[in-house]
């Protein structure tokens, strides 16, 4: 076989098998994120979202937050808490939580810090209030580019605890079916082996 | 004839061997030369610097006129057999043939004929893997022939071959220079391979031409003739009474000629035979490597 | 034909013998089914939706195989013709000795490179072309970021093997100059980020062009020179190995 032709063979066999391996495995639209944190007096909660390879829309909804702000920041979402340590913040926990299958990771991060550190955040980024929108649930909405982040910071709390819910959905990602994926293939091969007879009947 | 090789003084060093130490050398047109010379006499590394694949410390080659280490069109029509026929494996042995007919502007006609007059029909489907030793040298004989070869450097080429393919490959070369009118320059170190196809030898030791010539000033100047008789005692005696210096070897007698001998020998072979001594065979053995090297050492 | 055509088309069936040398089934065969599988299935089971994150995740990965593929099949294979009398046989026809040394660089660096490579984009392209096709440029962008960093590592391997002449020790050589380079890329970034040291991290982040390529593409911070690094090398490493072929290389 001509190596054109061996190498069409092999992307359309590559084709099948990855295309049976993400019909099981691959990648979903949506991922959500829920947590009930503790907020003392003297401690700043941030909630990063970050898109790892997608692009979506992302929707954080925040129970029990007096004093909310939120900003975003772009570059790698694993040097965020890098960057809050690089500011002297006292980072007292973080936990990152992964959705490969979604492309996106949430880190939710205790800071001890008062609630000027906004003030020390700006120079990180646009620090945008959030107005609460009725009853005591503050509410972002964001797109996010992939490698963008959206971070929300929970200064002031009116209870000992806040409910975080995040949603986010993918935007801009589509694939073959396996079915179209076959096709593919199946055209792949006939323009090798349509490659080969008119090799074999020129020499 | 035109000279198609010259080498001048020609010194190539490895370290501290010189593995060519002043050698001169040419080869002319029709001519095929045998380049005769024990394992290590430097024979492979003339036929490298010669073909320009090696560079010389010092003096002069023309291939064709200019320098081949300088100038790869000194290459054209020459090619070379290596001693181990060593071709491109991943191809046919016919596809690798067209793309190096292609290289010296031919097509598939060069391919038939080359395959043809190498003796290799019927196996050009094959991979050069799959080929046996002799087959191996055929292709690697009608690569060479590609070129349209006014001249082949062959080094060694039956070395790896049994002695039906070597005979073979001998006649085939034989038969090129003959009827292709191709010169060549084979290196061996088998005395009767050479001399079955050279016109001219040229013995190499150490790095040295030591000896050049016909075979037949070469290795008959001083022949031993070997006689088997039915009864060599009786031979022997007739002959040494005769001032001939005889050894008596089984049924045997080896006798050193001289020139100027021969009449004097058959003379009294017909005598004894007369006698009742029984000739079964005579027959002229040339000198072998080792003296043919002894005596280029004594000059 | 002119003297200049002729040389090209000598050179082109030289280049043809010895491709379907480096190429010969079925190594390669089941090397780009792997690396395309391995491609596309990293970048079907996460919604990747960016063109540059779909090339790393895909050529990552691949670049490492090409990297130990033309350690074994172009370095070692190159010693191994060089010592079994077939590089004597190229040289032997009417081409320059330089002409010889620039096609075994195509023919075992930057046509392997370039097929290797070329294989798992292809199959993501029609894997994920509704979401990749936008970002074409950025994808060949990138893929020749990878053709590049490939090259400096063949360039690398070839100049050993045709220095060593051995086949064991050229490919033990390659690997070990493969896994020297990626340690000095790891080492010098370290070292320049710990110490604070800016040259030498840039440096050290430099010496791997596809993280280059993407943090230009990303609008992240880097500089012009150190888009030159890898090129600059790979032609200093080159010019070496065809200065090395034409003065000083002589068959076995």
């Amino acid at each position: 076989m001509t190596l054109p032709s061996r190498l069409l063979v092999a992307i359309s066999i590559a084709l099948v098998i990855s295309s049976i391996v993400a019909d099981l495995y691959g990648a979903r639209l949506e991922s959500s994120y829920k947590n009930t944190i503790p907020v003392g007096p003297g401690t700043t909660l941030f909630l990063g979202v970050s898109s790892l390879t997608s692009s979506g829309r992302v929707r954080v909804e925040v129970d029990g937050a007096t004093n909310m702000y939120y900003m975003r920041l772009t570059g790698d979402p694993y040097t965020l808490v890098q960057q809050f340590r690089a500011l002297n913040l006292n980072v007292s926990a973080s936990r990152p939580q992964f959705d490969l299958r979604a492309g996106v990771v949430y880190v939710v991060a205790l800071i001890q810090a008062s609630p000027a550190i906004v003030q020390a955040l700006s120079l990180l980024g646009e620090v945008i209030p959030v107005v609460q929108a009725g009853g005591s649930t503050s509410v972002v909405e964001a797109r996010l580019a992939t490698g963008d982040n959206v971070v929300v910071i929970v200064t002031e709390a009116s209870k000992p605890v806040v409910n975080v819910r995040v949603s986010y959905s993918v935007e801009g990602y589509s694939r073959l079916t396996p079915l179209q994926t076959m096709l593919a293939s199946l055209a792949i091969v006939a323009v090798a082996t349509l490659l080969e007879l008119a090799r074999r009947r020129l020499t | 004839m035109g000279i198609i090789l010259r080498l001048s003084n020609v010194t190539k060093r490895f370290g501290l061997v010189r593995a060519l130490d002043n050698v001169s050398l040419e080869v002319r047109e029709g001519e095929v030369v045998g380049l005769l010379g024990p394992n290590g006499a430097g024979k492979t590394t003339l036929i490298k610097v010669s073909l320009g694949l090696m560079r010389r410390d010092s003096g002069l080659v023309l291939l064709n006129g200019l320098d081949p280490y300088v100038d790869p069109s000194a290459r054209a029509g020459v090619s070379v057999i290596f001693e181990r026929p060593s071709l491109p494996d991943s191809l046919r042995v016919k596809d690798l043939l067209f793309h190096v007919a292609r290289i010296y502007g031919g097509g598939l006609d060069d391919v038939r004929r080359a395959v043809k007059l190498a003796g290799l029909e019927g196996h050009e489907w094959k991979k050069f893997s799959e080929l046996s030793a002799g087959l191996k040298q055929r292709a690697a004989i009608a690569h060479a022939l590609l070129a349209n070869p006014r001249f082949i450097v062959a080094d060694e080429p039956t070395s790896n071959l049994d002695p039906v393919e070597r005979l073979r490959v001998l006649e085939l070369i034989a038969t090129l220079n003959r009827d292709e009118g191709i010169t060549f320059l084979i290196s061996s170190h088998v005395i009767p391979e050479v001399t079955r196809v050279s016109s001219r030898l040229v013995v190499m030791s150490r790095g040295r031409v030591v000896a050049s010539g016909s075979p037949s000033e070469l290795l008959y100047k001083n022949p031993v003739a070997r006689i088997r008789c039915s009864d060599p005692e009786k031979l022997a005696s007739m002959l040494e009474a005769s001032g001939f210096n005889v050894r008596v070897e089984g049924y045997n007698v080896l006798v050193e000629v001289r020139e100027g001998d021969y009449g004097a020998l058959l003379e009294l072979l017909t005598i004894a035979s007369r006698n009742g001594v029984f000739l079964m065979n005579v027959d002229f053995i040339g000198a072998t490597l080792e003296e043919l090297l002894s005596s280029g050492d004594s000059t | 034909m002119s003297s200049w055509t002729g040389g090209l088309s000598r050179a082109y069936h030289v280049l043809y013998i010895d491709v379907s040398d480096v190429l010969r089934p079925p190594g390669l065969d089941v090397l780009v089914v792997l690396l395309a599988m391995l491609g596309a299935i990293l970048v079907s089971i996460q919604p990747v939706t960016s063109p540059i994150i779909a090339s790393r995740i895909a050529l990552d990965p691949t670049l490492i195989a090409t990297a130990l593929f033309l350690a074994i099949r172009s370095s070692a294979g190159l010693a191994t013709l060089i010592q079994n009398g077939i590089l004597s046989v190229y040289l032997t026809y009417p081409i320059h000795k330089v002409t010889v040394a620039v096609i075994l660089f195509v023919s075992r660096v930057v046509i392997p490179s370039a097929l290797i490579l070329a294989t798992p984009l292809a199959t993501i392209l029609i894997l994920l072309g509704p979401t990749l096709y936008k970002g074409l440029d950025v994808i060949l962008g990138m893929y020749l970021a990878f053709l590049f960093q490939s090259t400096l590592y063949g360039s690398i391997f070839i100049l050993i093997a045709v220095r060593v002449k051995s086949q064991a020790t050229s490919g033990i050589l390659s690997v070990a100059a493969y896994f020297t380079y990626t340690a000095l890329n790891l080492i010098l970034t370290g070292i320049g980020g710990a110490m604070g040291n800016d040259v030498v991290r840039r440096v050290g982040e430099a010496l791997y062009l596809p993280d280059i390529a993407y943090y230009a593409y990303s609008n992240l911070d880097h500089e012009v020179w150190q888009l030159t690094l890898v090129p600059t090398l790979t032609i200093l490493v080159l010019v070496t190995y065809l200065a090395y072929m034409s003065r000083r290389f002589e068959v076995l």
